[in-house]
């Protein structure tokens, strides 16, 4: 390893140990900290896993261009499965229908039990995972060879595409959703895959762009450059996000019923507002720079496009996630930031040591078919 | 008959350059070059202005969004206020969807409609359709045009030296 990771690696067990001292303070603090970095870290590697798979039928010089970060963060899916262990061992401290008490639960909520109860839960959360690794040994087999054609692939991954949809779906219902479980909206999983898509896309572009001189490289047009291709590309994700996104708010407010709009006032009052601006202004700024074409062109345009996409995908993660479970006031945002450095810390290093060693991957997708 | 210009014919690309660039430093400005693909060289010599569509259609996008959010506010504000669901009248979420469109709507207009302004479309006729050699049966060769209003332009010279700049034909078009 060399000292940058270490040096990730030493941050990160430093949050992770300050995180299990966190945890016997308050378990049910520390754990809804923990869950939403977990979640932003898993949903990096299955945004990554949508975008190879989909490049993989439809081809083109962006993704090929983009492949290898994206190969790593679906590398790092396992270890992104595994951060959600502690939350699996606690469910009732951060999911309402997993508590002791379910006399004390809404009708509405109760009469949802036959589908939120914990063995059901771990048996979805086991499925799910289970089509994640070999969708991950799939994949990772599939794009090892640098110059693969597509076409031999396609059956696989247009099955893949289909069950890593559905895993989504009740992936993100399960573990987001029901975080409130009096709210429903059909459209919530697939904002969170185009959620996962962005981000993901966005930690691609940065990583590529801090190591290649994308805005001279050749693009899939003689006119263009690589670095424009992929800020359209990223325009692209970025616009079908906010088209999702709006779209749930629009509904609800449309519909105006107390249920559902309270998963928005939760959200907007509390200081969350303050997070709830951020998260409009970062998708807007995003989208007015991407309108025009010198920051597309240039190297720090593109990776100024990247880095507030990024930004803002995290922050979408938050806001979802932590308000339902935040209580005590901003102080206890501390165990946040533990959270966010243990998480980030391992995350990093392990991104940082793959990046440089990609043949570590093979020994990665050996264990995991084997394991 | 009045003088449009006149013309030389040139049999690659590589001549039209070459001569686009000699008649430049010779001091002529107002010229123009015509070739069956785009010689991306031309672009600098003969001073072709970098594209302002890009501003059109912003401007275009941006109008349009205002022009009907504009409108849909006055509709209910004003001209017809009506309750529905309780909901205050100027209620922003839906009507964001409906200026977006038009938006949409107004960029590709200005898009539409700028390129046709700047390129000074529609127009019949052009000077150029009455160069012999840049007619159907003779064209698709590589023409370099030196208008008459030109300040440097004297017929007997301006000939001269676009033959000595290797013209294979040189001809006068008539206004």
């Amino acid at each position: 390893m060399s000292r940058l990771e270490q040096g990730f690696a030493a941050v990160g067990i430093a949050g992770l140990v300050l995180c299990a001292l966190g945890a016997p303070l308050d378990a049910k603090a520390m754990l809804g900290a923990w869950l939403a970095a977990a979640l932003f870290a898993l949903s990096l590697s299955l945004g990554a896993l949508t975008i190879l798979m989909v490049h993989g039928l439809t081809g083109g010089r962006w993704g090929e261009a983009v492949r290898q970060p994206l190969r790593i963060m679906i590398a790092m899916l396992p270890f992104a499965l595994v951060l959600l262990l502690p939350v699996l061992m606690r469910l009732d401290l951060v999911f309402p229908w997993a508590g002791a008490d379910s006399g004390m639960l809404p009708e509405k909520v109760r009469e949802k039990l036959a589908y939120l109860n914990v063995p059901f839960f771990l048996l979805r959360c086991a499925v799910c995972a289970a089509i994640w690794l070999v969708l991950t040994w799939m994949v990772l087999d599939a794009t090892s060879d640098e110059a693969s054609s597509n076409g031999r692939n396609g059956k696989k991954l247009a099955l893949g595409l289909i069950l890593h949809a559905l895993a989504v779906s009740i992936f993100s219902i399960d573990w987001m959703l029901s975080l409130e479980p009096e709210f429903t909206s059909t459209i919530y999983a697939l904002c969170e895959t185009s959620a996962e898509v962005v981000g993901a896309f966005a930690v691609a572009v940065l990583v590529l762009a801090a190591r290649r001189a994308v805005e001279v490289l050749p693009g899939g047009d003689e006119e263009t450059s690589l670095s424009e291709d992929l800020a359209n590309m990223q325009f692209g994700f970025l616009l079908t996000w906010i088209y999702l996104v709006f779209m749930q708010w629009i509904v609800v407010w449309g519909g105006d019923l107390p249920d559902e709009i309270h998963w928005y006032i939760v959200r907007a009052t509390g200081s969350w507002q303050y997070l709830l601006w951020l998260l409009v202004a970062l998708p807007a700024a995003a989208f007015a720079g991407s309108l025009s074409r010198p920051p597309k062109r240039s190297h720090d345009g593109l990776i100024w496009l990247a880095g507030i996409v990024l930004a803002g995908h995290f922050v979408d993660v938050f806001w979802r996630v932590r308000p339902p479970l935040l209580s005590g006031g901003q102080l206890a945002l501390w165990h946040d930031a533990v959270a966010w450095i243990g998480v980030g810390g391992l995350w990093l290093a392990l991104f940082l040591f793959l990046l440089r060693r990609p043949d570590r991957i093979v020994w990665w997708k050996r264990e995991v078919a084997h394991g | 008959m009045s003088l449009y210009g006149v013309m030389a014919v040139f049999a690659d690309s590589e001549g039209l350059v070459e001569a686009a660039r000699g008649m430049r430093e010779r001091g002529y400005r107002r010229m123009d070059a015509f070739s069956p693909f785009p010689v991306k060289e031309l672009d600098g010599i003969l001073e072709i202005p970098k594209t302002r569509l890009p501003w059109v259609v912003l401007a275009g996008g941006i109008a349009g969004a205002a022009l009907v959010y504009g409108l849909i506010w006055y509709s209910v504000e004003i001209d017809y206020p009506i309750n529905v669901g309780g909901r205050p009248l100027h209620s922003w979420p839906p009507f964001v969807v409906i200026a977006f469109e038009a938006g949409i709507l107004g960029a590709a207009f200005a898009g539409f409609l700028g390129l046709l302004a700047a390129n000074g479309l529609p127009r019949y006729h052009h000077p150029i359709f009455n160069a012999e050699s840049f007619s159907y049966a003779r064209g698709g060769q590589f023409y370099l045009l030196i208008e008459a209003a030109d300040p440097k332009y004297r017929k007997g010279v301006t000939k001269g030296q676009l033959t000595r700049l290797g013209a294979e034909v040189v001809e006068e078009v008539k206004a």
